[in-house]
């Protein structure tokens, strides 16, 4: 929001216009109130730079969530490496050569799946991360931006209030001449401020709107990527399920042999058989 | 009713008189048939005792026939041997399933003796002064039983880690799928929804399947397979105890000899060898059994998770489908993306979907364009960066000073310098594409696997030209002469010789903290108006940001930070990363660069010197500034940085044997901050 100054005691409806001679008195039926910018402006002007506060926050929960997204990553595929870490570390694999060249393929497939992974991270990080950084390191400048217009704004109203004051004094010599002044002196303000403000109000729902442009080649990459990384999964999970023996067996098969192997279990007298 | 029944209980009795009469009388119930064969068994010795009785000496079956009495009797010794065993086990092998106070009304005189003696002989045996009863096979056996064990448990254990892992990845990626559709709203919106459908597809349903099938096949069997080894350990546990009891009696035994003590030694070594007999016995089959349950579970297991990720694909193909409302990328309707060594992953999906595809309406804006290009993920990614980034240009609030997301100063050398003049020295050296980068991550294993720090160019006959970030694989690390200092690499496309100090070992995993960016080389060059870089695959991070409102340089990411000299000034920063991005000043830094950093003479420290270093802020500021915006800042800046290190970088660079370290890193410096200011 757009806060007009407040520095003077003016009842809060006339904060937005320019001051006349009795604003101090409320809901007098006066002339209407000479506003230096009018209320359609102010509110455009705050609705754009809402929208871009918003978006400053949205992007801001976006490169969180992505950063998250990365660290979740990471951390599964090195739990990942675990599995087949742990059953190498084990001895019990170098008594069965069969049993070794499994848990071997199984570190290896883990191994690259952590490697891949690691690209796709990187990546994401390249392409996505960074601009989203790049992106919101505008909104600073912006509001510096919006908060320098804020000024002249002031500025404006206060040399506006000013020669307005001259102007209803008598019209004496010296006064005159404090009236060009106060005048020569608010022309540039008034200038600056305009420029200033329709600047902004021209670029701000143009940035807004080119968000999506920005955002495009990074979520491009960003399926690229997973779309890579999952290829590359498959390539990966193809070759293991090939090197292991039974490809392709049904699940119903596999039950019917794991209980197979646990009745033989049960069948060993020293099995307890609660 | 009742008079059928009455009919059957009369004819009941009188076959019963029957068969009174004839000497049957057990034919009746179930107890006299079951107890046939163990009185056939034992008739067998008997009969044949009668026939070798009544054989004469001379008559050629004698000697057979006494050996068939013996077989025969051993057949029932075995029985009875066998029986007892498994009664012995089967009293053991539940254990001790009493509460405290069913153990302590349990306890008497004859227990409390027994379990003392065992207590006193255990201690004897660990000091020693008993003589060791070791028995090598069971001891191996018993070994690999527990072995056995905590392998399943590692595996169920690690497994169930992963899925979790699996879970948190998988909503994560919702989470940010929604985000992003948050930040486009309106606009762009059905690439977005499919994105965010998709993953939570995947989400909820592929892996919760996944996860289901995984449960199944592998983790329910085995936690049944673990919940039997209690039984076994119970009686590797009484064994022991009966071991124990049989020294004890061997050891009174040897002192008082009476029949009595002798009765119970006969009776402790049964008990301890009809244990130990059965153990051994049974308990490789258990391994056997159990190794085989396991192999299956991690086929099973590899086999979900195969179809888990082809699922996921399938489901992710389709969101790089090109629409046709393009135009221009009509000719990048067919891509296909050829691993080395693998079948040709051809993603024709105007021809796969064109259904799908026509049936997409076309949209002012498409979100996803140009998906059918082929080549470095990241470079793609540049062009198109650098292009709307120009867009973003157009803004008079747009920072003149974009935070430099990378190393500071050793890209912003590169960049600026091939920037400035194209890349002459390598006309022909082609980009390392994806595929040549996944083949090398796949046929190298992790400590093979290099990536240049800087740009190589081939000098000697056998050399291999490289570009910075190039990942290679290294064969050997010497070359035929016997220098330790050039390496036999692998690049993806040939073989050739490297100096080993323009490598430093890949390791993506630290990457993902560093906050280099390709990208910032093409800010970099849009900012100068030079041409997008060739991305960069370092990994390091050194955030150089730029404050636009306040003017102020921060450097923000760990970077320099390696040398130990240079501790006083870094120690915020992350060790590495950016001291190995910072090595990176490749052909720019200027010479004095060294000397400059008075700590180190000998140490090749061009980074550290590069930005690191604030002792020496009039050298920098001299050679490194070269911006006019920058001048004022760059001092600020500079010492700045020594505080600012925050976030990242986790890399521990190694120390650079590149000790020719490139003074180009001032000119990258100023480059860097030029760039950012």
């Amino acid at each position: 929001m757009v806060q007009a100054p407040g520095s003077e005691a003016l009842p809060l409806f006339c904060t937005l216009s320019g001051r006349s001679g009795d604003a101090s008195i409320p809901f007098k039926i006066g002339q209407p109130k000479k506003q230096i910018v009018p209320k359609t402006v102010e509110r455009d002007f705050e609705r754009e730079y809402g929208k871009l506060q918003q978006l400053e926050e949205q992007t801001k929960r976006l490169q969180k969530d992505m950063k998250k997204s990365t660290d979740a990553d990471l951390a599964m595929s090195k739990s990942a490496v675990k599995i087949s870490l742990d059953l190498l570390s084990n001895p019990l694999c170098e008594q069965d050569q069969d049993f070794l060249n499994m848990v071997t393929a199984l570190d290896t497939a883990m191994k690259r799946m952590d490697a891949f992974n690691q690209e796709k991270v990187n990546q994401i990080q390249k392409t996505v991360i960074e601009p989203l950084k790049k992106f919101g390191s505008v909104f600073p400048s912006l509001n510096m931006a919006v908060k320098r217009r804020e000024q002249a704004l002031q500025d404006y109203r206060r040399l506006q209030a000013k020669v307005e004051k001259y102007e209803e004094k008598e019209k004496t010599g010296p006064v005159l001449a404090k009236l060009h002044q106060a005048r020569e002196e608010l022309r540039p303000v008034r200038d600056d401020f305009e420029a200033k403000n329709k600047q902004l109000l021209d670029e701000m729902p143009r940035f807004y709107n080119s968000r999506l442009d920005y955002f495009q080649p990074s979520f491009e990459s960003l399926i690229r990527a997973q779309v890579v990384y999952y290829s590359e999964m498959h390539q990966i999970f193809g070759d293991l399920t090939q090197q292991l023996d039974q490809p392709g067996h049904p699940d119903e098969q596999r039950e019917r042999e794991n209980e197979a192997r646990l009745s033989e279990l049960r069948a060993l007298s020293i099995v307890a058989d609660d | 009713m009742e008079i059928l029944s009455s009919v059957l209980l009369v004819v009941l009795s009188i076959h019963l008189s029957l068969y009174n009469e004839w000497g049957c009388t057990n034919y009746i119930n179930l107890g006299s048939f079951l107890i046939k064969p163990v009185q056939r068994v034992m008739r067998y010795p008997l009969l044949l005792m009668e026939l070798l009785n009544s054989t004469p000496e001379s008559h050629p079956d004698k000697v057979p026939l006494t050996s068939a009495v013996l077989a025969v009797k051993e057949i029932n010794v075995n029985i009875n041997e066998y029986k007892r065993r498994k009664d012995l086990v089967l009293k053991y092998r539940k254990g001790d399933e009493d509460s405290l106070m069913e153990k302590i009304s349990k306890l008497n005189i004859h227990s409390i003796i027994k379990k003392s003696n065992r207590v006193s002989s255990h201690l004897k045996h660990l000091t020693g002064f008993a003589p060791q009863i070791k028995d090598e096979v069971f001891e191996e056996t018993e070994k690999n039983f527990r072995m056995q064990e905590r392998l399943i448990k590692s595996f169920i254990r690690d497994l169930s880690l992963y899925l979790q892992h699996i879970r948190e990845s998988a909503c994560v990626k919702v989470v940010a799928a929604v985000s992003m559709w948050d930040v486009c709203m309106e606009r762009g919106h059905r690439d977005l929804e499919q994105f965010e459908r998709v993953h939570r597809y995947i989400s909820d349903q592929l892996f919760t399947n996944f996860k289901e099938r995984t449960e199944r096949l592998v983790i329910s069997p085995l936690n049944q397979l673990l919940s039997m080894f209690t039984g076994p350990h119970k009686l590797v546990q009484k064994r022991f105890d009966k071991l124990l009891d049989f020294y004890n009696c061997t050891e009174r035994a040897e002192k008082l000899k009476d029949k009595k003590t002798l009765e119970e030694l006969q009776s402790a070594r049964n008990n301890y060898e009809a244990l130990n007999a059965q153990l051994l016995d049974e308990l490789p089959k258990f391994q056997q059994y159990a190794q085989g349950l396991f192999s299956n579970c991690v086929h099973g297991y590899a086999q979900a998770h195969s179809d888990f990720v082809r699922q996921a694909l399938e489901q992710l193909k389709p969101l790089l489908s090109v629409r046709p409302s393009l135009p221009v990328e009509k000719s990048s309707l067919k891509f296909s993306q050829s691993f080395p060594g693998r079948d040709c992953h051809s993603w024709d999906l105007s021809c796969v979907f064109p259904s799908f595809l026509s049936a997409l309406p076309v949209r002012g804006l498409q979100l996803l364009k140009v998906a059918g290009r082929e080549g470095n993920l990241i470079a793609i990614f540049h062009e198109e960066h650098s292009r709307v980034l120009q867009q973003l240009q157009v803004f008079t609030f747009f920072p003149e000073s974009l935070p430099s997301t990378r190393r500071p100063f050793e890209r912003k050398t590169v960049d600026r310098q091939s920037a400035r003049k194209p890349f002459l020295g390598l006309p022909s050296y082609m980009l390392q594409t994806e595929e040549l980068r996944a083949s090398l991550l796949a046929k190298y294993p992790p400590e093979k696997l290099f990536q240049a720090e800087r740009n190589f160019n081939a000098a000697q006959d056998l050399d291999v030209s490289l570009l910075e970030g190039d990942l290679v694989g290294v064969i050997k690390k010497k070359d035929p002469m016997g220098s330790q200092n050039r390496w036999l690499i692998d690049n993806g496309v040939t073989k050739g010789f490297v100096y080993s100090s323009f490598l430093r070992p890949y390791n993506a995993r630290r990457s993902h903290s560093d906050v280099s960016v390709g990208s910032h080389s093409s800010t970099e060059s849009e900012l100068s108006g030079c041409s997008p870089r060739f991305p960069r695959r370092q990994n390091s991070g050194g955030t150089l940001t730029f404050n636009p409102g306040s003017m102020a340089v921060s450097f923000s990411s760990g970077s320099c930070q390696k040398q130990p000299q240079d501790a006083s000034s870094l120690k915020e920063f992350d060790p590495g990363t950016l001291s190995a991005s910072l090595n990176m000043c490749n052909s720019e830094s200027s010479p004095s660069m060294c000397p400059s950093d008075p700590d180190s003479p000998s140490q090749p420290r061009p980074w550290d010197s590069a930005d690191c270093h604030q002792p020496a802020p009039t050298l920098r500021s001299s050679r490194n500034y070269r911006h006019p915006e920058m001048a004022g800042h760059s001092v600020p800046g500079r010492n700045g940085q020594g505080r600012d290190l925050v976030k990242g970088c986790a890399r521990k660079a190694p120390p650079l044997e590149d000790s020719n370290g490139e003074p180009e890193s001032s000119e990258a410096e100023g480059n860097q901050v030029s760039a950012a200011g």
